[in-house]
């Protein structure tokens, strides 16, 4: 009875949070002057123009998640598996691109290009005139997004690494050279999930407006904006959302089918025992100069820009008079929000796990959905849902962020936690059940001890992307109470230079300590 | 591990921390009470801030805002407040530009509001029937690069064969230069303005993102001249780039320049309708237009007699282009379809 | 002649001693059952000799030549010739029982031809000829078990180690397996070095015996 109530209720919230919402601008795009009416749809496509900005959308997404896969999978062979040096910190610097938002990262980049940027104290002006020059458009997008979606192969491989069965590979080194080893037994071992992180990175490029926009590159997204800023047309905004949706969540789809066939693969490591580490020998230092030169060119260069043009202190002080109150409320909401998520998610997890619920699917899928559907979409749905009188007290305090944080980044939670739910055996809450234990302490004293890294993992990575978000949180947050990011952003309309970059380095700060800490806990483990 | 053991607790008390800051922070008190006023702003909040912080401070009324941003067409706040209609969460909203609030208007959102203080402002920058009201406005201006021999002195010379391929535009699916080619159509008419368009095309006319880049453009000689916002060139001007402000059609014959203020709109439904009046009455007071002028975003005060700084002509030097708002709002939804063809890829 | 042949070897594992001052040597051809309690250092001692970990203390010899000694390995596991039936089997889960078979051979360059005839003859010797194309999720324990053999098996290595085969099988699979395992060892005469904690396959097995207890050698014999 406890089960059910929990499962439902973790449902429900996904299906207030989220599925309403959307399904309520879903409806007001099927409806013309009152009538059922295709026409918004029958309209996206209707110049060339939407095949073009769709082609660009997927081109860029394409090369992207090419690149950030290409890279991010040797990458983490490297820092995860291999003898390299400052590995940990080397790992860390990578990851900091994602931990902030992109268009932070692309004001860094173009601060480095430009005139007074620090590159200029290196590069002779030509070379840098012709770089600034390629910045903008295609180029930069793809650099831009590359580095800041890099992690996410690159942390996945790391993490799937640990969590290989060592004898697998310790049985082919009996016979194999690593790099047979690798590309063999352990990069097919781990397959699924880097391909789920680069669909992943697909999906996630796709979505995102604020880049390309910055450096004028014309995207499919685009258009969903141009109807909601110009027309103010919430039906064909929508439908115009709709088509890059599905392209997400047909990939998105694709991946859970084909995982879930793959599943087999994943066998239960024996606790304890360590995975090889390869000793990379003499190539180590070239190896590790290697990493640590791109390190510096995607990572430190630009932050070291964005510093540079924040020097004076004076500004910092400023920074933190503007934003220190937005700073503590988007730490308050992302804390709210991961807790609630690492809950919800664990939740949706067994249920999913288990089929414990009827509509098991449907609450994965959905989850799908709402991290592919463009985040104004969801955030208009919201107003829309929760903006009358009874449910004032939803949308006019802080709930309706945590709310649209809650739908957005649900799936980041629940598969998280579900693929460590995985490596558990059903006999572990068999065994408590037989016990005579209920299904609540099970749950408390089996199986969230046993999924605690999953947990806590899940934790931190909704943490950090609600910690960045700002799609969501511009369009639901209440009035006088926005995140850093929000403000960020609306100050960077001709707002000085020097407080821009200052206001962002405070957001890499901030994101980067608790990162940190959490990085250090997780290693010392 | 006993090091992990402080971390954690370190960590457990910042969260305590950061929770009980956070509740603090958000909780909204007194909610109903004349001493909170919300308001929706488009125009940019480095600008916007600080005069709402001066308010604040005069009155002790707490200004709650929500900004949005144009420059990267920022879809939050008009569609909040469509989404809103119902339950109406905003008091005042001020907009960076009159279309926005013709558009509520039609909508059902405005609340009609005349305020003493508009009284000395011209009617051409106000709703007849009170929904909206205008104040600080920008021009829409030539801006041209100073090492350019001849000076352009309208906007059709973006058509005329002297300048092709050498003038730029930013994109007009957004912002001002939307509303500046709907005004266009209300004032040429459909034939001649369509006709005008066309030909921007056939002179290869530049198409940027924003009026910004089109300003940077022409300070760096890519292009000769563009049309921008005023805050745009002036902006470049105190920069020290080597450019210079043109007011467009300004002989006795021009259509004359077109001139965007900014709006302020009671809305329907306000929760705190005193608060709300007494905002709109200060933000059209001649102290917020002359602080408004003297900021980077130069506008120009619209009510006579205000100090401007030197880079600024007064409204009363300015041939003003003859429009009906409300009407440029209208034909900027029709031709919505045509813009988009017109700046598609091409 | 001696196969193996290890010189006061020491090994911690997470700062606690698992091995302390092993000597042992190992001939040629023998079968040597490795007896003592679960959690005694049995698999630490064979990953040691299979050189997926480098001892603290002494050196290790194969065929006379040194391969380990305090601290490094000298020679990387892939050149020491050695087959492992692992405890868990290790069978990869990707690929197909014959893939399992051929990934060994073609590591070490056997060329194609040859790669097939010895696949057939070492399932032929398994009794797996019908299963080549099955996955391992798709076998029985004890099919399984017979893959894991077979791989271990097929490079012809003059070295077997085997950890606990048939620890998860049942009793009667598990006799029938010993017997033929035994078979295979005389038909290809390889040394085996076999850990196990039970006493009836220690009899049906071993030529030699050593027991462990506590990481030290408690005790050896000869057994016919
Ligand atoms: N990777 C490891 N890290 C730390 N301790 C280990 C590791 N592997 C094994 N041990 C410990 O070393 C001891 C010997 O382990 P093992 O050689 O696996 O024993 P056996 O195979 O005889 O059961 C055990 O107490 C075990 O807990
Ligand atoms: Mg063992």
């Amino acid at each position: 009875m406890t089960k059910r109530l929990a499962l439902w209720a973790a449902a429900l919230v996904l299906f207030f949070s989220g599925v309403l919402p959307v399904l309520s601008m879903l409806h007001s795009s099927l409806l013309l002057e009152g009538h059922l009416s295709f026409s918004n749809y029958l309209n996206i496509f209707s110049s060339e123009r939407e095949w073009i900005l769709l082609k660009n959308s997927l081109t860029l997404a394409f090369l992207v998640s090419l690149i950030t896969l290409f890279l991010g999978v040797p990458l983490g062979l490297l820092l995860g598996k291999t003898d390299i040096p400052f590995k940990r910190q080397l790992s860390l610097i990578l990851c900091i691109p994602i931990l902030i938002p992109p268009y932070i990262v692309a004001v860094s980049v173009d601060n480095c290009l430009g005139q007074e940027g620090l590159l200029r104290l290196f590069l002779p002006a030509w070379v840098l005139s012709s770089l600034s020059s390629h910045y903008l458009g295609l180029g930069g997008s793809v650099f831009v997004l590359s580095t800041v979606y890099l992690p996410i192969p690159m942390l996945l491989t790391i993490s799937l690494l640990k969590n290989v069965n060592p004898a697998l590979e310790e049985a082919a080194r009996l016979s194999a050279k690593w790099p047979l080893v690798l590309k063999e037994i352990t990069l097919p071992i781990i397959r699924p999930g880097l391909i789920l992180s680069a669909i992943l990175v697909f999906v996630l490029c796709l979505g995102e407006f604020s880049v390309p926009s910055y450096l004028r590159y014309q995207v499919f997204s685009v258009e969903s904006f141009t109807q909601f800023s110009a027309v103010y047309d919430f039906g064909s905004a929508t439908a115009q959302s709709v088509p890059l949706a599905v392209v997400a969540l047909l990939l998105l789809v694709a991946e859970s089918l084909y995982s879930r066939k793959d599943l087999f693969l994943s066998t239960p490591l024996v606790s304890g025992t360590k995975t090889l580490e390869i000793a990379l020998g003499n190539s180590r230092p070239y190896l590790f100069i290697l990493v640590s030169a791109l390190a510096f060119l995607i990572v430190i260069l630009p932050l070291l820009s964005l510093f540079y043009s924040s020097l004076d202190f004076s500004v910092y002080k400023e920074a933190i008079k503007v934003a220190g109150d937005a700073l503590t409320r988007s730490f308050f909401y992302a804390f709210l929000a991961a807790s609630l998520l690492s809950i919800l998610g664990f939740l949706s997890a067994y249920t999913i796990k288990n089929r414990a619920i009827w509509c098991w699917r449907l609450v994965d899928m959905t989850s799908l959905f709402l991290f592919a559907i463009p985040g104004t979409v969801l955030g208009i749905g919201l107003i829309a849902t929760w903006n009358n009188p009874w449910t004032q007290f939803v949308y006019s305090s802080l709930l309706i962020i945590v709310f649209g944080y809650v739908a957005r980044y649900h799936v980041l939670s629940s598969r998280i936690i579900l693929s460590q739910l995985y490596l558990i055996s059903p006999s572990m809450e068999e065994a408590a059940q037989l016990a005579g234990a209920g299904w609540l302490s099970r749950m408390l004293f089996i199986l969230t001890p046993l999924s605690k890294r999953g947990i806590m993992a899940a934790w931190l990575c909704v943490f950090l992307f609600c910690l960045r978000d700002t799609d969501i949180s511009l369009i639901v947050y209440p009035p006088g109470c926005e995140t850093l990011p929000v403000r960020i952003f609306t100050l960077m309309a001709n707002g000085s230079p020097g407080l821009i970059s200052s206001l962002c380095m405070l957001m890499v700060v901030s994101v980067l300590v608790p990162a940190s800490i959490f990085w250090h806990l997780r290693w010392s483990r | 591990m006993l090091a992990s053991k402080y971390v954690r607790i370190a960590l457990g008390a910042l969260f305590f921390a950061l929770f009980s800051a956070g509740l603090i922070s958000c909780t909204n008190k007194g909610h109903d009470s004349e001493k909170t006023v919300v308001v929706y702003v488009s125009e940019d909040q480095v600008f916007s801030e600080p005069i709402l912080k001066d308010f604040e401070k005069q009155t002790g009324i707490r200004v709650k805002a929500v900004y949005d941003t144009e420059e990267a067409k920022s879809t939050g706040v008009m569609n909040r407040l469509i989404a809103e209609k119902n339950n109406p969460q905003a008091d005042v909203y001020w907009a960076n530009e009159p279309i926005r609030a013709q558009v509520l208007k039609e909508k059902g959102i405005a609340a009609p509001y005349v305020s003493k203080n508009a009284e000395t402002i011209s009617d051409v920058f106000k709703d007849k029937e009170g929904y909206w009201t205008g104040f600080s406005a920008r021009a829409r201006v030539l801006i041209m690069n100073k090492e350019v021999d001849s000076e352009p002195k309208s906007i059709f010379d973006l058509a005329s064969p002297e300048w092709k391929g050498r003038a730029v535009i930013a994109n007009p699916l957004f912002g001002t230069t939307t509303s500046h080619v709907a005004a266009l159509f209300t004032v040429l008419g459909d034939e001649r303005a369509l006709a005008f368009m066309e030909s921007l095309t056939e002179n290869k006319v530049a198409i940027s993102t924003s009026n910004g880049e089109s300003a940077d453009l022409v300070a760096s000689g890519r292009y000769a001249f563009s049309l921008v916002d005023s805050d745009d060139a002036v902006n470049r001007i105190r920069q020290g780039r080597p450019v210079k402000m043109v007011y467009p059609d300004q002989g006795e014959r021009g259509i004359g320049c077109f001139i965007v203020p900014n709006v302020v709109v009671l809305i329907k439904g306000a929760r705190h309708p005193e608060a709300a009046r007494r905002l709109i009455d200060y933000l059209l007071s001649p102290q917020v237009e002359r602080k408004l002028a003297f900021a980077d975003c130069a506008q120009i005060p619209l009510h006579k007699g205000v100090e401007i700084p030197p880079e600024l002509k007064p409204l009363d030097k300015i041939n003003v282009m003859k429009v009906d708002y409300e009407k440029v709002a209208k034909k900027m939804l029709e031709i919505q379809p045509f813009l988009r063809k017109w700046a598609g890829l091409k | 002649m001696v196969e193996v042949k290890l010189q006061s070897i020491t090994k911690h594992l997470e700062g606690r001693l698992v091995l302390k001052d092993i000597d042992l040597e190992i001939v040629k051809g023998a079968r040597l059952v490795l007896l003592g309690p679960s959690g005694c250092g049995k698999t630490t001692l064979l990953r040691l000799i299979a050189g997926f970990i480098a001892p603290d203390e002494g050196e290790i010899f194969i065929s006379g030549k040194m391969v380990s000694r305090a601290g490094e390995i000298v020679v990387p596991p892939e050149e020491r010739g050695i087959g492992f039936v692992f405890q868990d089997l290790a069978l990869w889960p990707h690929m197909s029982v014959y893939k399992n078979l051929e990934f060994v051979l073609k590591a070490q360059r056997v060329p194609k031809t040859k790669r097939i005839e010895r696949i057939k003859k070492m399932l032929d010797m398994v009794g797996l000829q019908d299963l080549s194309s099955r996955m391992p999720a798709q076998l029985s324990g004890g099919q399984r078990q017979r893959v894991a053999l077979a791989r271990a098996l097929v490079s012809r290595p003059s070295l077997v180690l085997m950890d606990e085969p048939l620890s998860s099988l049942d009793w009667d699979l598990r006799a029938h397996l010993a017997k033929r395992i035994c078979k295979l060892q005389e038909e290809i005469e390889f040394t085996m070095v076999y850990v196990t904690h039970d006493r009836d396959e220690t009899k049906q097995l071993a030529t030699q015996v050593v027991v462990i207890r506590n990481g030290t050698i408690k005790g050896d014999g000869e057994q016919s």
